[in-house]
């Protein structure tokens, strides 16, 4: 069983919403009245509680990138994973250009990765509605 | 299970961090969300999700303080703040959720399913009553926490 997962957040919303259980291919550009989090109090939060200058930071479960984006300009380097090889294609094909080189993303499931890892490595752990 | 597992990714996120390092945790409040609706942010329409899974939540919050306990980690602050997505109809929401994160693949009581379909419906009729501009959004309280690893 998979104790990280991917953007855990929105799976509980679309069971909420009583969404289908079967992923679908997401169609580009099909979304565009969607708004997460436009108040920014995620990132506020996030910013009020972190220091991400200089940090070499790990993000486990990033799903598309959405938070990866808020914070990656900030810090030294982010390595960021998801088990998930349709949410790292998007992240991917979305990377902001100007985070080239700074963000590295791969499709890994956590025990796999640190299996793979050695002991002290990040400044900082992130789990954004991952732990599940 | 799902418990020790959670459980032993946060023993090797502590492996991973230096020893001056720090792990953010974001993961939803334990209490039942809201499905809004707004039209020039005036509320028209919030009321609970009618179903609500929150074992996993449960389970995250429980290894979270077995690790605090063990002293692995330590909390050194944490807060909480309003997260909601917004689409411009329940369909459309929901279709993006779908779509973005596909994931559980638990199946849903029948019951359930009819609730929250004529839930959906009365949310849909307010907004088309309420016409152009109107939005359909979840709304969750979020917790965040910052740990910082100890090491014996």
């Amino acid at each position: 069983m998979q104790p990280i997962c991917s953007a855990s957040r929105r799976k509980r919303l679309m069971l909420a919403l009583g969404g289908a259980a079967t992923p679908r291919r997401c169609r580009k550009g099909n979304h565009m009245a969607i708004r997460v989090d436009p108040e920014n109090n995620e990132t506020r939060a996030l910013f009020d509680l972190a220091d991400f200058s200089g940090q070499h930071v790990l993000e486990i479960g990033c799903g598309d990138g959405r938070l990866t984006w808020l914070y990656a300009g900030r810090t030294a380097h982010v390595t960021a994973i998801d088990p998930f090889a349709e949410s790292i294609a998007r992240a991917r094909e979305n990377l902001p250009r100007e985070l080239q080189g700074r963000v590295e993303f791969h499709h890994i499931a956590f025990e796999d990765f640190a299996a793979t890892s050695e002991q002290s490595t990040f400044d900082m752990a992130i789990l954004p509605w991952s732990l599940c | 299970m799902k418990h020790e597992g959670m459980v032993h990714a946060l023993e090797e996120i502590q492996r991973l961090l230096r020893p001056d390092g720090s792990l953010i945790d974001i993961h939803p409040v334990l209490e039942a969300p809201l499905i809004e609706a707004y039209q020039g942010g005036k509320v028209l329409f919030a009321e609970p999700v009618l179903f609500r899974d929150y074992e996993d939540d449960r389970q995250a919050e429980d290894a979270l303080a077995q690790i605090v306990q063990r002293r692995l980690f330590v909390i050194e602050r944490s807060s909480e703040f309003d997260f909601l997505t917004y689409g411009s109809s329940v369909a459309e929401l929901r279709d993006f959720m779908t779509k973005a994160n596909a994931y559980d693949e638990r199946p849903k009581d029948e019951a359930v399913v009819a609730r929250e379909a004529e839930q959906s419906a009365r949310v849909e009729e307010i907004m088309q009553t309420a016409g152009e501009g109107a939005e359909v959004a979840y709304h969750e309280r979020g917790r965040i926490a910052r740990l910082r690893p100890m090491r014996s």
